[in-house]
């Protein structure tokens, strides 16, 4: 009986369970805009790396999709696949989500990577062996107070 | 013999001569007593003169220093150091208190009057000329003294000028309406009247903070709600050689205005709602500033239970109690973990309903079928707002329930600048389902602005001054509170105010803050 709670007990620490994950291709590029965060700079010395947002041309100033952290151990991560590999993970297509799916999204607890409109809507999407960065963002839906 | 008669003829006529006279004399005196008797013409009076001589002996060690042309506390008082209250001795009422206490009240015909503005200056200026303004002095019962006190008649329309004969504290006919303010010698804002055709309709009470920072009236209103008024002063000086009016503005004064109708309300006795108790020292003299000290009770208030499903939850939990220490939180609402009939608000973690965009809103104040009222906050959000996005829409949804009992009340509350009855908010903001929130967006907004910056910079000291450090480029004296207005605007949508400020230059700023600036604002309440 012990040997099988220590046995338990190591599997539990050494095979963690991972965090659900998600795939989004922004595949309707034009209605997106893609901005560096403003702190790019200032946080570097906290933790290194790119941080940038993406967010609805028109013009709605509560839904954003968001790289970025504040502290290391807060890192997104980003990945390099490539294209057949992305379209194994059974994607979704930001043009077919309505604002519920992107509300249940935010509150999904899953890792959610994006293929991001600069990569997708361009000529190496039909490069087999091209290989993209995806990102993971987190959905910022600030929801009105009523 | 002849002696006897010679002495009864002469007597006789002598004798009638000064009865006649005396007959006279009496019957003149009477009708003299009688034309005097109403307005008290004493000025040569033995009592008049005792007043005046104690005045005259003691007038200097009434003034406050002198401090410059004029001087304010952080409560707002109307204090002027001095200025001219020198009496008309030759117009003065005689009258007691009902408890006995003996008042002579008498004209100040000084060249300065102070007086309350909401209008024009025009306006302020006709009601100059008609207000009145006197010192009356109230005898000690025991002690060889008449404390002072200076009233001022403001009434607010032609029709209720009254001349001085016509008018003092204890006679004010039923057809005057206006404002009777009291102030101490010293200028200390004493008490107020609000009077409608005779009618006392509220208190007035200068703004004090008791221990704890709650806001606190009279005890004799402890019954009823309260509103704070802002009231603008003026000072108008009269230049005799070129007959003109000179107006002087003043600093603002804030005070509560409160209804009429608790246990000391109208006609409970001398002086409305000052009551002297033996061994008061008021009104103290002698300059001391802080000499008027109004009892400290808090005002009733909303009292809000917090549902198991947000004290369950450390960090909901720790975000309610900081903002339950925010001054202008505490002055309209009090938190308890404890559930009881007492309890007419309930803040709880649930589900909300969808807005506007078909998507579910933060936060919802609804009113129960029972009258109560209920508070919840979107439990699927908990987990992704940070401490201060929390705090935000609780302080929105009190608001919601603030105006709610303000409007039950007859305007009463807090709240600032708040119509005085339903009828009025309607027709301010509407009565449609965005009335709440033109009110909020018009009114309310530099307070909740003020309120959460507060918040953030008490408890969350540590993330403020980073954030403050990261947002130079967009703030460059240090982040202000358009920021923490901003995170309320969104909140605001359907409202004219919120159109005004689409099309105004604040509102590239808002989005922004809303794009980028709150990315930093992750903090999570710990402690």
């Amino acid at each position: 009986m012990y040997q099988l709670i220590f046995i338990l007990a190591l599997w539990l620490t050494v095979f963690q369970p991972e965090k659900d994950s998600l795939f989004i291709i922004v595949d309707d590029c034009g209605n997106w805009e893609e901005w560096e965060s403003p702190f790019n700079e200032s946080l570097q010395k906290s933790s290194t790396g790119r941080r940038f947002s993406l967010g609805k041309k028109d013009d709605s100033p509560f839904f954003f999709l968001k790289h970025f952290w504040i502290e290391e151990n807060e890192r997104l991560e980003e990945l390099t696949l490539s294209y057949p590999k992305i379209l194994a993970k059974n994607p979704l297509y930001s043009s077919e989500l309505t604002w519920e799916d992107w509300y249940k999204l935010r509150s999904a607890n899953k890792k959610i990577y994006f293929l991001l409109p600069s990569s997708y809507c361009s000529a190496r999407r039909f490069d087999w062996n091209s290989e993209f960065t995806v990102y993971e963002m987190y959905i910022d839906l600030t929801l009105p107070d009523d | 013999m002849k002696s006897f008669f010679y002495k009864l003829f002469f007597t006789i006529p002598y004798f009638l001569k000064w009865a006649g006279l005396g007959l006279l004399i009496f019957i003149l005196g009477g009708c003299v007593q009688e034309v005097d008797a109403p307005v008290g013409k004493l000025s040569q009076s033995e009592n008049t003169d005792q007043v005046r001589a104690w005045f005259e002996a003691n007038k200097g060690s009434l003034r406050l220093p002198a401090r410059g042309s004029s001087f304010r506390t952080g409560s707002q008082e109307l204090i002027l150091p001095f200025f001219e209250k020198e009496p008309d001795w030759d117009q003065v009422h005689h009258y007691f208190f009902p408890d006995g206490r003996e008042v002579f009240e008498v004209n100040l015909e000084n060249k300065e009057i102070f007086i309350p503005s909401l209008g024009e200056q025009q306006q302020d200026q006709g009601l100059a000329r008609r207000s009145i303004q006197n010192i009356f002095f109230v005898k000690h019962p025991t002690e060889a003294r008449f404390d002072p006190l200076i009233v001022r008649y403001y009434p607010d329309a032609e029709t209720s000028k009254r001349d001085f004969k016509d008018i003092n504290y204890q006679m004010i006919d039923e057809k005057w309406s206006g404002t009777v303010d009291l102030f101490t010698y010293d200028e200390h804002f004493f008490i107020g009247f609000e009077i409608d055709k005779g009618k006392i309709l509220a208190t007035r009470k200068i703004e004090v903070t008791g221990e704890g920072g709650r806001r606190a009236i009279g005890l004799e209103q402890l019954d009823i709600r309260c509103s704070v008024t802002t009231t603008d002063w003026h000072q108008i000086s009269y230049i005799k050689e070129t007959n003109t009016w000179v107006v002087q503005a003043l600093s603002p004064t804030r005070s509560y205005s409160c209804a009429v109708g608790g246990p000391q309300g109208e006609g409970s006795g001398a002086g409305g709602n000052y009551a002297y108790l033996p061994g008061d020292s008021f009104p103290r003299g002698g300059g001391a500033l802080g000499s008027y000290n109004p009892p400290d009770v808090p005002l009733p208030m909303l009292r809000i239970y917090i549902d198991s499903s947000i004290t369950d939850d450390p960090r909901l939990s720790c975000i309610v109690d900081k903002l339950a220490l925010s001054e202008f939180v505490s002055s309209i609402a009090e938190f308890t973990k404890t559930k009881g009939q007492s309890s007419p608000v309930t803040l709880t973690l649930g589900e909300t309903p969808l807005g506007g965009n078909g998507l579910k809103v933060n936060g919802q104040a609804k009113k129960n079928p029972d009258g109560t009222f209920t508070i919840v906050i979107n439990d699927e959000s908990k987990a992704l707002w940070s401490s201060l996005a929390f705090a935000k829409t609780i302080f929105h949804e009190l608001l919601h329930v603030e105006i709610w009992r303000a409007l039950e009340n007859g305007g009463i509350s807090p709240l600032p600048n708040f119509p005085a009855n339903l009828d009025a908010f309607d027709k301010v903001y509407g009565s449609d389902e965005n009335a709440h929130h033109s009110y909020m967006a018009e009114v309310l907004m530099p307070t909740m602005g003020r309120e959460l910056m507060l918040l953030h910079q008490t408890h969350f000291p540590e993330e403020f001054k980073k954030f403050n450090d990261h947002v130079t480029w967009a703030y460059s004296k240090g982040v202000s509170v358009d920021f923490y207005e901003n995170l309320f605007w969104g909140g605001m949508e359907g409202t004219r105010a919120y159109e005004n400020f689409k099309n105004s230059s604040k509102f590239p700023n808002y989005q922004r803050d809303i794009r980028d600036l709150k990315d930093l604002l992750t903090k999570g309440c710990t402690s």
